[in-house]
């Protein structure tokens, strides 16, 4: 569904000609129907990769092909259909709403963005897709600032379903959430993956939950990916050093490690 | 739309209404001066000039004979239209290139700000002087000459506030809906970059007022015959001794106008966040929702909690007896923390688990003193067991700074936050051990501070103290503020989420190093987490808040291995399992949380509780001992067989 081959990319620094590379040498694939997780440290590049994923930031080398078509080749009308195709869900999602619109106004303007339906279809639309991400349609007249963070997140997921994507980017849609709202947030994505076949990229920095949520897992350090796999080949037998240390410091509650508490204390950050 | 929509709103609107009434009598008087006005304000009646007030002419008249209060309502009437139509040029004008130049950023919004820059250095009355002598006085020129005058701060206002937005996600998500740069700026950008200018111009009416007065009194303005303001001034100069009458009412109203325009331009600033001037109309409509919703239910009295069991311990560090804080908004109170209880010993440390809104902070900074003043912190907490024991609730200021940085050190979630950019590592140290009293002169306070530094692991403490905050990472920051809380060699530490901020290996590695300070100085802890994952490798002792009550406390490894209470059942549940294989759905908890201690009579978890019988909605439980040190709050009969199976807690979805 999503394959990305050899992408590189970067911002320019201090209006110089010199360019500042972020990720590079990205190749990596995610099918209808899975859910691959892409786990890194904060300024690993994960973020710099989303948004070329999705089309907001042209990477300088390598290609975004969806379906088989060429993101970055398509201009005008193309690129605005292929814009229904593959969306995003932020970490923040209450950054990622218009403080203006009330919950129905905010999943109702893509829909008028692509002209799609009248009133009454978009109208009905909107009950279903709240329906879909477990949202009370009483919240519809209510402002997304007014809603706790779980829901602020269903609704970010829910807007981005209006135009029926077929892969869904998601950047750290659970670090802000608490513990038990994350874990309703997550099964809504397995949920949509069985239902809709969505391919889903799940971006976090978190391997705990990736690897209960992930078929598959890629670990992304200093801007490339550096291993990728099956989630319990990766997680049992991992073979980057990098990666061995990710999973010996990711938190469990499993009580075997808290008797292990003075392990390690290897120098500083 | 009134002013005083709502109850709470009332006292606010009105008081802005208030300062508004210049300016609506003023708007009044310009838009229905033709029927006001008694008279022809241009009707000569050289019979009856300069007649003092009566009840034919109420201001009296001038020296042609004109009837003053017409010409003083047709002065109104010509200062709004002029006012109008310069607002709408000037405010059109700057809002559009604003934005556009916000939006645009790169060169274009380097030209633009440049344009503005100039604009705004430049005196404004000279510049409409200069408009006017080029192109001659009449009120088109006028109009131009202000607009030219008053347009660049609308578009300084709009660049700064699109160009804060251009970079947010919010613009990104759009872009992904497929949205294009019209509809991005014209309904997303523009509205926001209006509210701020419509604002502002409230104040510039005034300005503007003033501004084709003084035009007209200079005889640049609105030629002779028309009546207005400036020019009834400069006419009624020469009398100013013999006919006061007309001179001081184009005065006065000119000075309301401004002075009204002012005070309404600085209420409507001063509450920044309202997105749009029709708020001004509807003042607290949120606000007042958002307060209602907090303030509907009354506060309880304390419910019926049996005095606390603990048993005081000769190496209590801290204890903690029947917590309770208040605050108060609006009239109404609201406990967020509810008869807490809690106890650390020396070498020992406490986890204090809860989710957003638990009450887990304020129950922990509580003790010190640290919460917004208008907390009200009633209960017990003791600062030592014995004879040397303080009570730290109630404690004057003067007191508490002898404990706190002394005898309790405290690290907060946001380091960068936390430290003063301006000031090096080590002046951020030194401070603290001056204040705790060590080190005198200043190379002993350095190397005090450098030994701080050391003891928290940081590598080449010279070095870093010379750093400013900026240039450490997030894991060295958080590294500094332990260090600073331990200046004053404290018996207790609490750290408000001191990792949560942090990538997993940095965050493993602070983790050990909070461990090794409490071995190595025998020091007692307070960890405030939302992550029972986080504090499984260090906490001795977990208390497990819920809605501003401790619901189940005891040894980690007890409450962890077998959790009593339902809700620390669904908590643990809800973490991510280690040997899950992938795609297994998360146990989620129904319903959820937020609630106050006070919301409900009985239980607060009753209502998203599995296992819950008709007694729980109705009876507080209290925290009971299962054995040991381990305690629950829950009505179903305490130790007993767990009635909650596996399969009770959700498995899919909510």
């Amino acid at each position: 569904m999503l394959e990305i081959e050899g992408v590189a990319a970067g911002y320019a620094v201090a209006r110089g000609r010199h360019r500042n590379t972020v990720v590079d040498a990205i190749t990596m694939r995610v099918d209808a129907g899975e859910i691959v997780g892409l786990v890194g440290e904060s300024g690993c590049g994960k973020t710099t990769l989303a948004r070329v994923i999705t089309g907001l930031h042209r990477p300088d080398s390598g290609s975004v092909r969806l379906s088989g078509t060429d993101v970055y080749g398509l201009r005008g009308r193309a690129l605005r259909s292929h814009r229904r195709r593959i969306q995003m869900v932020f970490q923040e999602p209450y950054l990622t709403f218009s403080p203006r619109q009330t919950v129905r106004q905010a999943i109702t303007e893509p829909l008028h963005i692509h002209r799609l339906g009248d009133s009454r279809a978009r109208s009905a639309r909107v009950d279903e897709l709240l329906d879909l991400v477990g949202l009370d349609n009483r919240v519809g007249d209510r402002r997304p600032q007014q809603l706790s963070g779980g829901q602020q997140q269903r609704l970010a997921i829910a807007r981005a379903l209006t135009v029926e994507p077929r892969v869904l980017v998601c950047d750290e849609p659970v670090t802000a959430l608490d513990v038990s709202v994350q874990a309703k947030v997550l099964n809504l994505l397995c949920d949509l993956r069985d239902q809709l076949g969505l391919a889903c990229l799940f971006i976090s920095h978190d391997l705990a939950v990736v690897r209960q949520l992930a078929d598959r897992i890629a670990v992304m350090h200093n801007g490339r990916i550096i291993e990728q796999g099956p989630t319990a080949q990766l997680t049992t037998d991992p073979r980057h050093p990098y990666t061995q240390s990710l999973l010996a410091a990711t938190p469990t509650v499993d009580l075997t490690v808290a008797s292990s508490t003075h392990a390690r204390e290897e120098g500083v950050i | 739309m009134t002013a005083g929509h709502g109850r709470r709103g009332i006292p606010a609107g009105l008081r802005t209404a208030l300062v508004a009434l210049p300016l609506s009598l003023f708007a009044i008087a310009g838009l229905l001066a033709p029927v006001l006005a008694p008279a022809d304000p241009a009707a000569n009646d050289l019979a009856a000039s300069l007649l003092p007030p009566s009840a034919d002419h109420l201001l009296g008249t001038d020296q042609l004979g004109r009837d003053q209060l017409s010409r003083l309502l047709h002065g109104a009437q010509i200062s709004l239209a002029v006012t109008a139509a310069v607002l709408g040029i000037s405010m059109t004008v700057g809002v559009v290139t604003g934005t556009i130049a916000g939006y645009l950023g790169g060169w274009a919004d380097r030209v633009v700000s440049r344009i503005i820059d100039i604009a705004v250095a430049l005196p404004g009355m000279l510049v409409a002087l200069a408009v006017i002598g080029v192109r001659g006085p009449g009120v088109e020129n006028l109009v131009l000459a202000m607009s030219v005058w008053v347009w660049a701060p609308y578009a300084r206002i709009a660049r700064a506030r699109t160009a804060s937005l251009r970079g947010s996600p919010h613009l990104d998500a759009l872009r992904l809906l497929g949205a294009g740069p019209a509809r991005i700026v014209g309904r997303h950008l523009l509205p926001p970059a209006l509210a701020p200018c419509l604002v502002y111009a409230s104040t510039d009416v005034g300005a503007i007022v003033l501004g084709v007065a003084t035009l007209s009194f200079l005889g640049l303005g609105i030629p002779p015959p028309q009546a207005e303001w400036g020019q009834m001034l400069i006419e009624g100069r020469p009398y100013l001794a013999s006919a006061w009458w007309l001179a001081y009412p184009p005065g006065i109203a000119i000075t309301a106008v401004v002075f009204a325009s002012n005070l309404l331009g600085e209420r409507l600033a001063a509450g920044a966040e309202r997105p749009s001037i029709l708020r001004w109309v509807l003042p607290h409509r949120l606000l007042t929702r958002a307060a209602g919703r907090a303030a509907s239910r009354p506060p309880a009295t304390t419910g019926a909690i049996a005095p606390s069991t603990m048993s005081a311990d000769d190496r209590s560090v801290l204890q903690v007896r029947d917590l309770s804080v208040t605050y108060r908004h609006d009239g109404a109170q609201r406990r967020v923390v509810a008869d807490v209880s809690y106890q650390i010993k020396r070498g020992q440390i406490l986890a204090l688990v809860g989710e957003t809104g638990s009450g887990k902070t304020t129950a922990a900074l509580a003790p010190f003193g640290l919460l917004d003043p208008t907390a009200v912190v009633t209960g017990a907490a003791l600062l030592d067991a014995g004879d040397g024991a303080r009570q730290l609730v109630g404690l004057p200021p003067h007191e508490r700074r002898q404990i706190n940085g002394r005898r309790v050190g405290v690290v907060f979630q946001d380091s960068l936050a936390a430290l003063n950019p301006l000031r090096t590592i080590g002046a951020h140290v030194d401070e603290a051990v001056r204040n705790a009293g060590r080190g005198s002169r200043h190379g002993a306070t350095r190397q005090v501070t450098e030994e701080l530094l050391r003891l928290v692991g940081l590598p080449d403490p010279t070095g870093i103290a010379r750093g400013f905050p900026h240039q450490l990472s997030g894991g060295m920051r958080q590294r500094v503020q332990i260090a600073i809380a331990l200046a004053g060699e404290p018996d207790l530490l609490v750290a408000d989420e001191p990792t949560s901020a942090l990538d997993v290996t940095v965050q493993a590695q602070l983790l050990d190093l909070l461990a090794r300070l409490r071995d190595e100085l025998n020091m007692a802890m307070i960890i405030i987490s939302h992550d029972l994952a986080v504090v499984t490798r260090l906490a001795d002792t977990v208390a497990v808040m819920y809605a501003g009550r401790i619901v189940e406390t005891g040894p980690f490894a007890t409450v962890i291995g077998k959790p009593d209470h339902p809700y620390t059942r669904g908590l643990l549940d809800a973490v991510p399992r280690p040997g899950a294989p992938p795609g297994t759905r998360f146990r989620t908890m129904p319903g959820r949380s937020g609630a106050g201690p006070d919301d409900t009579s009985g239980c607060a978890f009753a209502s998203r509780c599995p296992v819950a019988l008709p007694a729980c909605v109705q009876r507080q439980p209290i925290l009971v001992a299962l054995g040991g040190a381990h305690r629950s709050a829950c009505l179903r009969q305490p130790g007993g067989p767990s009635l909650m199976p596996e399969a009770a807690v959700g498995r899919n979805g909510d």
